[in-house]
């Protein structure tokens, strides 16, 4: 689960960042509207963060920029609690909007809401076999036992389980665990995968060799 | 407040009413005069064709002809002798022609003024007074008054008197200042809804203006456009131009409180994240709770002096010399300055009179100190400078910080707007506040960029006549 943040408040943007990456997000974080729809031109994000009030560019054109480029979730960032505002942001392509000075809570409940709509699923719980991921929680169940699971394993799983069949890239993998600032082992991936395995099934998660990994579920 | 209509309704009916009864007046006047003349020169005319028919041998048949042709039913003309009324002829043959034939009457009289012969109506309460001079006069007669013209003729030595009785003149009058008031008085309650029907037509166009500005508020402010007369046109474009500024207040008031809006909540949300953070473990969260309300202290102090200011306080401007206030401010903000290692230094002029008031002066050498100590690096040096050029005295506040991007030069001194490193904890609000009190000193603020970098900010004082530069 790979977070674009895009806020010029360097207090508030160091604060939400320290929040998403305690919750298993990898998060990217950048301070303009330039930076940021130059991100969206070249990478790929599970969400986006955006605040309206940048520096350079308006929020509302960078939320327009982003769309003409991609359907990822954007949830918005605003101190303006006007309704004509929030009906433009919405209607300017936003999928939620966030009113500071807002509660952690509510703001993880709402990015999880944004990214489920996505996929089109309405539950927060996904049932893949005898696998169960609580989003909200981050509780995962395997075989109704509660199975604890590292901050990286988590993203990882949820990320496999969100597409089953689907072979999920590596490198598209690793882009979701890892920042761009952050130190990635070669083998990273590999590692977490291995994890997940002994800790739930060994044939639960598939290799498909030279390319990544893929959610069977019914192979059992 | 008086209302034009009433004012104009009831000052046109008043002048509508005095003029008709000037009329009238006037016309009863004019007519009673012209009458009078008229009738006087009947009364000669009458004289003389009647002087032009008697001879000194008229003889008494003749007057006693003449007096049976006057007589009128109840007033008899007599013929006299000696002073004697003789008793008239053939009473019954009396007729009367004309019901005001009474009003007028003729006599005449023997060169030694008594009565020869006095034509009906003048015989009725004793003879009518004899004449004493030729010509036109008022006489008293049995409680009337008449007109009466005598005449003389010389050669039968006989007076010839004719007369008109003054009710008849008076009558006459009467009745044709009657014919004129009676249309008048049925003209004049016309004229007068009439009036005030066109004044109310007339103020129409006040009343749509005035409907189009009533019930507007802060969200209607479209210009007025109404088809107004010309008298109406300034109004209405004073009104539009006040709508122009009302407007452009009202923006500026609008964004004002949402720029207000984003920077007391963006280190609001950042403070209470911080303290999720926190609570959540984080071991350095707390210490940026801290800077999120140092930020948040800051922006609420800086709105509290913009507030101040926008309220206009009575300013107290005075001739001070500012180079004291300067230091006592550099040794305020010095230690802050040391701590950074910075270098704080003031150069020039040690005297320097503007006219200016001493408290705003204060705040805003303060603000621009410390925004250029906020800018300026660990170690960078920010330099004071008092200067006077061809009478106009200068402040310039120079720093060794990263200056403005050329575009923004123009755009910083609006509110919460932030030049690029938004790493500074600044409110956005310091140069906004600068602008104001420099406009409030009457001197012109000017922002420059220094090579290779740096800010400077230059205020100037225009020179003033009579004050010598120093």
């Amino acid at each position: 689960m790979r977070v674009l943040l895009v806020e010029d408040d360097p207090l508030l943007g160091d604060g939400i960042k320290t929040a998403l990456q305690r919750e298993g997000y990898a998060v990217d974080w950048l301070e303009n509207g330039h930076d940021a729809l130059a991100a969206v031109r070249y990478d790929t994000f599970s969400v986006m963060v955006l605040d309206l009030g940048l520096p350079d560019i308006d929020g509302m054109q960078v939320l327009k920029g982003v769309r003409r480029h991609s359907a990822m979730p954007v949830l918005i960032l605003t101190a303006r609690d006007d309704i004509e505002a929030r009906i433009a942001g919405l209607d300017g392509g936003a999928d939620d909007y966030v009113l500071k000075p807002f509660d952690l809570q509510e703001l993880l409940a709402r990015l999880r809401v944004v990214m489920r709509r996505a996929q089109g699923r309405a539950s927060q719980i996904i049932e893949i076999g005898p696998l169960r991921i609580d989003e909200a929680s981050h509780e995962v169940t395997w075989h109704s036992q509660v199975v604890p699971l590292a901050r990286r394993e988590y993203a990882l799983l949820l990320e496999l389980a969100r597409h089953p069949e689907k072979v999920m890239t590596r490198p598209h993998l690793e882009s979701l665990l890892y920042g761009w600032n952050e130190e990635v082992a070669s083998n990273a991936v590999e590692v977490h995968i291995h994890h997940l395995r002994r800790k739930l099934d060994k044939r639960l998660i598939a290799t498909v060799r030279g390319i990544g990994y893929r959610l069977t579920p019914d192979r059992e | 407040m008086i209302s034009i209509r009433r004012y104009l309704t009831r000052s046109l009916a008043l002048v509508l009413a005095a003029a008709t009864a000037l009329t009238v007046t006037a016309t009863y006047i004019i007519t009673e005069h012209e009458m009078e003349e008229i009738l006087d020169a009947q009364l000669s005319l009458q004289g003389r064709l009647i002087a032009a028919q008697i001879r000194a041998d008229t003889s008494p048949a003749a007057y006693r002809a003449i007096a049976a042709r006057l007589n009128q039913p109840g007033h008899l003309a007599r013929r006299y002798t000696d002073g004697r009324a003789e008793p008239p002829d053939d009473p019954d043959d009396a007729v009367r022609y004309h019901h005001e034939e009474r009003m007028l009457a003729m006599g005449f009289w023997n060169g030694d003024a008594t009565p020869l012969l006095l034509g009906a109506g003048w015989n009725d309460h004793g003879p009518f007074p004899p004449p004493e001079a030729e010509g036109y006069r008022w006489v008293d007669y049995g409680g009337e008054r008449w007109r009466v013209f005598s005449l003389l003729d010389a050669r039968s030595e006989t007076w010839i008197r004719a007369g008109i009785q003054k009710e008849f003149i008076d009558e006459l009058g009467g009745k044709v200042m009657l014919g004129n008031l009676i249309p008048m008085l049925i003209a004049l309650p016309l004229l007068l809804l009439a009036t005030a029907w066109t004044v109310k037509r007339g103020l129409k166009p006040i009343g749509s203006l005035s409907r189009q500005v009533a019930g507007r508020n802060d969200r209607q402010l479209s210009f007025i456009d109404a088809a107004v007369p010309r008298e109406l046109n300034g109004l209405q474009t004073s009104i539009n131009d006040f709508i122009a500024r009302l407007r452009e207040t009202l923006e500026r008031e609008r964004r004002f409180t949402a720029d207000a809006a984003h920077e007391l909540r963006t280190p609001l949300a950042g403070l209470k994240i911080h303290l999720d953070n926190a609570r959540a473990g984080e071991s350095a969260s707390l210490d940026k709770a801290y800077t999120g309300v140092a930020r948040l202290q800051r922006v609420v102090e800086q709105l509290l002096v913009l507030a101040r200011l926008d309220r206009g306080d009575a300013q107290q401007a005075k001739d001070i010399d500012i180079y004291p206030l300067v230091l006592e401010l550099i040794a305020e903000l010095w230690p802050w300055a040391q701590a950074r290692d910075q270098t704080l230094e003031v150069t020039g002029l040690t005297a320097l009179r503007v006219r200016a008031d001493p408290v705003e002066m204060g705040i805003l050498v303060r603000n621009l100190v410390d925004n250029a100590l906020r800018y300026t690096p660990d170690g960078g040096r920010v330099t004071l400078e008092l200067s006077s050029a061809e009478g106009e005295a200068r402040l310039i506040v120079s720093d060794t910080g990263p200056g403005i991007p050329e575009a923004m030069l123009t755009r910083v001194t609006e509110r919460f707007r932030r030049a690029a490193d938004q790493r500074i904890t600044g409110s956005g609000l310091g140069l906004s506040i600068v602008l104001e009190l420099a406009q409030r000193q009457r001197a012109r603020l000017i922002l420059t960029n220094r090579e290779p970098h740096g800010l400077e900010v230059s205020l100037a004082w225009p020179s003033m006549p009579g004050r010598k530069a120093s």
